[in-house]
């Protein structure tokens, strides 16, 4: 389907906050209308963005523009089997999972392209950044891309996305017993690696997380 | 686990809101839009991966250092040049510098491409929003700026300028030196000399020059392009997004001219007497004198000093007369919320803000006001699902749930 312009007329569902949007979305998804992309990336592509930030990290490696349209691709053409419309969000939250599945896995199977560092605007360096944090957060991703792909996204539903459980479980397709068990194994795999990060050693001294 | 996840969740959060992400939105839905079809791994594609290989090994280690008279402009320090791509600033101001010592800063949301960056030569094309401009001066300085229609030329000045593309016009505010600009409206090429202010409207081809800038309006721009990376005081930064950085610990310009203008007054960093001078001059003066970057610094000044209703009617005229949108409208909730009590005023201007950058950098925040307005009423519910759609473990996420369970 084709997105188009925000610009074009659209039904109700124009308000700021209209009543139950997901349904009027869906519903123009499935009638094909042409707004219903558009108003379907306006109110989930911020969410949806960060989801994905805050599984994959700011890995040069990923290009976040190709994963986030290939999320809002894959809605577009399967929400003929999204059955209740109310649940628009926690199913796009869903593809958006698995296409960061996938897309950690194409990085570690091509990992060993990755020799030189292509051409790339940098991140913003305000005075104000805290480079002592970012530092933390990128040897945070380092770790995680050591981890398998399944306890990866596991660690960063729960402990960067701060997703509940069943949430977690959710996101993974998985019963809340083998989200449980699978973020066990990853919290001990992240501990173990993370304590060889000398930039991860203040984020130790903490008392236990939940 | 001993990991402090959440500690690092929060840095993430700090850190998200410091980058706004709303240009690559922007390119994604134009993807989107153009080219709807999936994209699939071709082999001819990674054969051809391969195949450049050994391409790409020979030049990296065959090129060795840049040479000399190759065409490089580096933004903020980058190594990696920028010539022949698009770039887009997002909440933050960004330099590009060029090899002959000349630079741009930009101000936040704007979009240039570095077309060409040779000796002879430098093409610069401004797509939307606003660059101070410094180009050093040398025997073959040939910087040319193209902006929609119009295209200014220059040998060696310091100017402000800024295109608006979707209502299609030019600023211009000349700060040293000269330029010559083409474009509708004029009929021959027209220069443009120290402290003059040139509009031009690409559409009706109107040409206005509602006077001198005045020495104090340069000070106040040249400012903000020296101001680019230095330390900033608190309040200042938080200006910063609408418009140029009015006051900085370093390199102030002394305010000592008797009588001085708001600009000059700004531009010292007395903020106080600024707004009681451009107060006095009243808005619609302001209007016809000021480029929209030092109004809106004026008015984020205004609102800082204790001058909310000053600060509320620059900002209205400004998004009526100059069409400024998104910022201005979370400021004037922000103003109407937190100073004027205007709870109803408030709401409509955090409303309006989302209808015009729903996924802008204070959406989250705004969301959040309007939670804080709605309190327990029906309204404020859907706000709080709302919110907790867009952002389930977000600042105010556990306020939300407590709304609605």
């Amino acid at each position: 389907m084709m997105l188009r312009s925000v610009h074009q007329p659209a039904p109700s569902h124009a308000s700021v906050v209209p009543l139950h949007p997901e349904l009027v979305i869906v519903q123009g998804l499935k009638d094909g209308q042409p707004w219903a992309g558009s108003a379907l990336f306006e109110r989930y592509s911020a969410s949806t963005l960060r989801l994905l930030r805050r599984v994959l990290g700011h890995d040069r490696h990923v290009d976040m523009e190709d994963v986030l349209q290939d999320v809002f691709l894959e809605a577009l053409g399967s929400v003929g089997s999204l059955k209740d419309p109310l649940a628009l969000g926690g199913w796009l939250r869903k593809i958006a999972v698995h296409t960061a599945y996938r897309a950690i896995r194409r990085r570690k199977a091509r990992r060993w392209l990755y020799f030189w560092e292509p051409s790339e605007l940098p991140e913003v360096s305000l005075p104000e950044v805290d480079f002592v944090a970012r530092d933390a957060c990128h040897a945070v991703y380092r770790v995680l891309a050591r981890l398998p792909a399944d306890e990866h996204l596991a660690f960063a539903l729960r402990h960067l996305e701060g997703q509940e459980l069943t949430e977690v479980a959710h996101s993974l397709g998985v019963s809340l017993a083998t989200a449980k068990r699978r973020l066990t194994k990853a919290e001990g795999r992240f501990e173990m690696l993370a304590r060889r990060e000398p930039r991860l050693d203040s984020y130790f001294d903490e008392e236990e997380a939940p | 686990m001993r990991f402090a996840a959440k500690r690092l969740c929060a840095e993430l959060e700090r850190a998200e809101a410091e980058n706004a992400e709303d240009a690559l939105l922007g390119r994604v839905a134009l993807r989107l839009r153009e080219s709807p079809a999936r994209r699939r791994p071709r082999l001819w594609m990674a054969m051809a991966t391969v195949g450049s290989f050994a391409l790409v090994i020979g030049l990296y280690f065959g090129r060795g250092v840049p040479h000399e008279g190759e065409e490089v402009a580096h933004i903020d320090g980058s190594e990696s040049s920028i010539v022949g791509r698009w770039v887009k600033t997002g909440e933050e101001t960004r330099q590009v510098h060029f090899a002959d010592g000349s630079n741009l800063a930009l101000f936040p949301n704007t979009e240039v491409k570095v077309e060409a960056a040779s000796p002879q030569q430098t093409r610069v094309q401004l797509g939307d929003g606003r660059t101070h401009v410094h180009v050093v001066h040398g025997e073959a300085t040939d910087y040319r700026f193209q902006a929609g229609p119009f295209e200014i030329r220059v040998t060696g000045t310091q100017f402000d300028l800024a295109y608006h593309a979707s209502s299609k016009h030019l600023e211009l505010v000349l700060l040293e030196g000269g330029v010559v600009v083409t474009g509708p409206g004029l009929a021959a090429p027209r220069k443009v000399g120290p402290g003059e202010f040139l509009r031009l409207d690409a559409v009706t081809a109107e040409v206005s020059e509602p006077g001198r800038a005045g020495r104090g309006a340069l000070d106040s721009n040249a400012t903000a392009g020296a101001m680019v990376g230095a330390a900033v005081e608190p309040e200042a930064a938080e200006a910063a997004p609408l418009g140029t950085l009015a006051a900085s610990k370093t390199g102030p310009v002394p305010a000592t001219e008797k009588n001085a203008s708001w600009q000059v007054l700004l531009g010292s960093g007395d903020r106080k007497l600024a707004v009681r001078t451009a107060e006095g001059l009243g808005a619609a003066r302001l209007l016809e004198g000021g480029s929209t970057s030092s109004l809106l610094s004026l008015a984020q000044a205004a609102r800082l000093e204790g001058s909310p209703r000053f600060a509320q009617q620059l900002l209205v005229a400004l998004r009526e007369a100059r069409g400024e949108r998104g910022q201005s409208a979370f400021y004037l909730g922000k103003i109407a919320h937190d100073q004027l009590g205007q709870r109803a005023e408030a709401q409509k201007w955090f409303e309006t803000y989302l209808r015009e950058a729903p996924t802008g950098t204070f959406a989250e925040q705004a969301w959040a006001r309007l939670l804080e307005l709605g309190g327990t009423s029906a309204q404020g519910k859907k706000w709080a699902r709302e919110y907790l759609e867009r952002y389930p473990s977000g600042a105010s996420s556990a306020r939300a749930r407590s709304l609605l369970f």
